[in-house]
Parts: C-alpha cells; sequence; structure tokens
C-alpha cells in the first residue's frame, strides 16, 4: 500500500471501516510514513473536534410557540 | 402514573396513534434540539430555523399515522426537517454545486501542519469554536447537509443515505472531500495561531 492508497481510505479507516487485510497493509504503511500519519491524526483530529462543538438551546420563547403551535402544553 | 420519558421513540408514537396526543409532548421535547440546530446550521437565520422546527413537528405529526417504522423516528424526522431546510435554502439561493464534478478547490495535499497533539479541551475555545461554525457555514449546501447529518449529529452513513436518497458510497465520498476541506481550514487556523503567539513571544536576546 503507497501513500495514495492510504489517502483513498482515510475517512473509512478513522470511522474504523477498513477490516481484515487491508486495515494491516494500511497501518504497516502508517508505522512507516509520518506523512501519512499526519494526515490520519489531522483529520481524525478535525472530525473530534467538530464532534464537539457545542449545540444551542431552543431558546424558551422558540419551544413556547412551537407547543403553542402543535397545541401541546409544555 | 407512567413515566413517559423511558419510553422508547416508537413506544410513542404508537401511544401517540392511540389517540394519546401528549405522549406528542415527549417527542417534540426528545429531538427539538437537534430539529433546531441542524436547521440553524443549515439557514443561519434562527427565524428560518423557528419555521422548520415548527413545520417539521406539525407535518410529521399529521403524517404519523402512515409512519411505517421501516426507519427510525429520528431518521424519519431528520428527513422531513431536512427537506424542509433545503427547499427554504433552494427558494433563496438556487445555486446548487454538485460534489460530483470535480471543483477548482480540490487541491493537491499540502504539507500539513499536525494539530492534533494538543488535548482537545485545551484547544476547543470560543475563538476555534466560531472559526468552525463559520467553516460550516462556507460549505456548498451538499457538503453542509451530509456533514451535519453525519458528523455532527452522529447519524451513520446508510441513515444519511436514506435522508438524502443518496447511495451510501455518494454519501462517504462528500464526507470524505467536506472533512479534508474543513480539515485544511483548521489547519490554516492552527498554523496562523501559531504563527500569532510566536510573534508575542518575548524574544531572548545574547548577552
Amino acid at each position: 500500500m503507497n501513500c495514495l492508497d492510504v489517502m483513498g481510505r482515510l475517512s473509512d479507516y478513522i470511522d474504523q471501516e477498513v477490516a481484515g487485510e487491508v486495515c494491516k497493509e494500511l497501518e504497516a504503511h502508517l508505522a512507516t510514513c509520518p506523512h501519512c500519519r499526519i494526515e490520519v491524526n489531522t483529520l481524525r483530529r478535525t472530525v473530534e473536534l467538530y464532534h464537539r462543538i457545542p449545540s444551542s438551546h431552543v431558546p424558551g420563547e422558540v419551544e413556547e410557540r412551537l407547543f403553542k403551535v402543535l397545541n401541546l402544553r409544555r | 402514573m407512567r413515566d413517559s420519558s423511558k419510553l422508547t421513540d416508537f413506544q410513542l408514537v404508537d401511544l401517540v396513534r392511540g389517540g394519546e396526543q401528549a405522549a406528542y409532548r415527549h417527542l417534540v421535547q426528545r429531538y427539538e434540539g437537534k430539529i433546531y440546530n441542524l436547521a440553524l446550521r443549515l439557514l443561519r437565520r434562527p427565524e428560518d430555523a423557528e419555521d422548520v422546527l415548527q413545520e417539521t413537528f406539525l407535518s410529521a405529526y399529521r403524517a404519523l399515522p402512515n409512519f411505517k417504522g421501516d426507519s427510525q423516528f429520528g431518521t424519519w424526522l431528520y428527513r422531513i426537517a431536512t427537506n424542509f431546510a433545503l427547499m427554504k435554502l433552494r427558494g433563496k439561493k438556487p445555486v446548487f454545486v454538485s460534489l460530483d464534478e470535480p471543483r477548482d478547490d480540490d487541491q493537491p495535499p499540502v504539507e500539513l501542519t499536525d494539530f492534533s497533539a494538543d488535548p482537545l479541551a485545551d484547544v476547543l475555545d470560543s475563538e476555534l469554536r466560531h472559526k468552525m461554525e463559520e467553516a460550516i457555514a462556507k460549505l456548498p449546501e451538499d457538503m453542509r447537509t451530509v456533514f451535519l447529518l453525519r458528523d455532527i449529529e452522529g447519524l451513520s452513513n446508510s441513515e444519511v443515505a436514506e435522508i438524502l436518497d443518496l447511495s451510501v458510497a455518494a454519501v462517504k465520498s462528500r464526507l470524505h472531500r467536506t472533512r479534508l476541506q474543513l480539515r485544511r481550514d483548521l489547519a490554516r487556523y492552527f498554523s496562523e495561531r501559531e504563527a500569532a503567539r510566536a510573534s508575542r513571544a518575548p524574544r531572548t536576546s545574547k548577552g
């Protein structure tokens, strides 16, 4: 496996969707290629950071209007 | 008295179908935050997100008798919300950039700064959060939709494919390209942040 093969499987790899022999080959390449390790680590970090980005609360008055439209009690 | 908050979505759906309207309140409370945030990040204007929120839950309530249960209730709801949000978005901005065509910004890989070493909690400050929200907002609609459903809402590739009527392969391909673009933005941000820090650091002088 070379760097280009790894690049094509980056997302699948960090999503743990690369299995078996292909995964072994990919990890063997990573063990020897610092450039590809940075590729994997920074892409994984990107996904982790976005996964942690906080969400907004539904503002109280927005929820109030929603329940009113739906004819539900809060 | 029954504790409805412990019931599954399917059990609550059955209660609503059986005429217990109050059970719908629990479903709304379970999903309103997710739907509101998705709509807000897709449309950006809070008043538009509120419209989508109301339209989604009204429409889902009316369609509940037809809900087959082939998919999860949440997936079904996201599908309704995404459709409303995209209709609103396209009504305003009809330009649709398809990811299936190569684009100019698909640059060859550049030398990346490794920004993965610092602990997550240390780097995710308000400035970075703002940059990240900006980066999401700048994505073309098709990339943004896939990314929000998959990486922000945490749905699976097959759920996203179902919601957007795409193949799983198309979802994966869009997701991958989006992640690469967002990483490019983050790498740029971290490298500028590092440079700014270095320029502020006191210089050591000889002597």
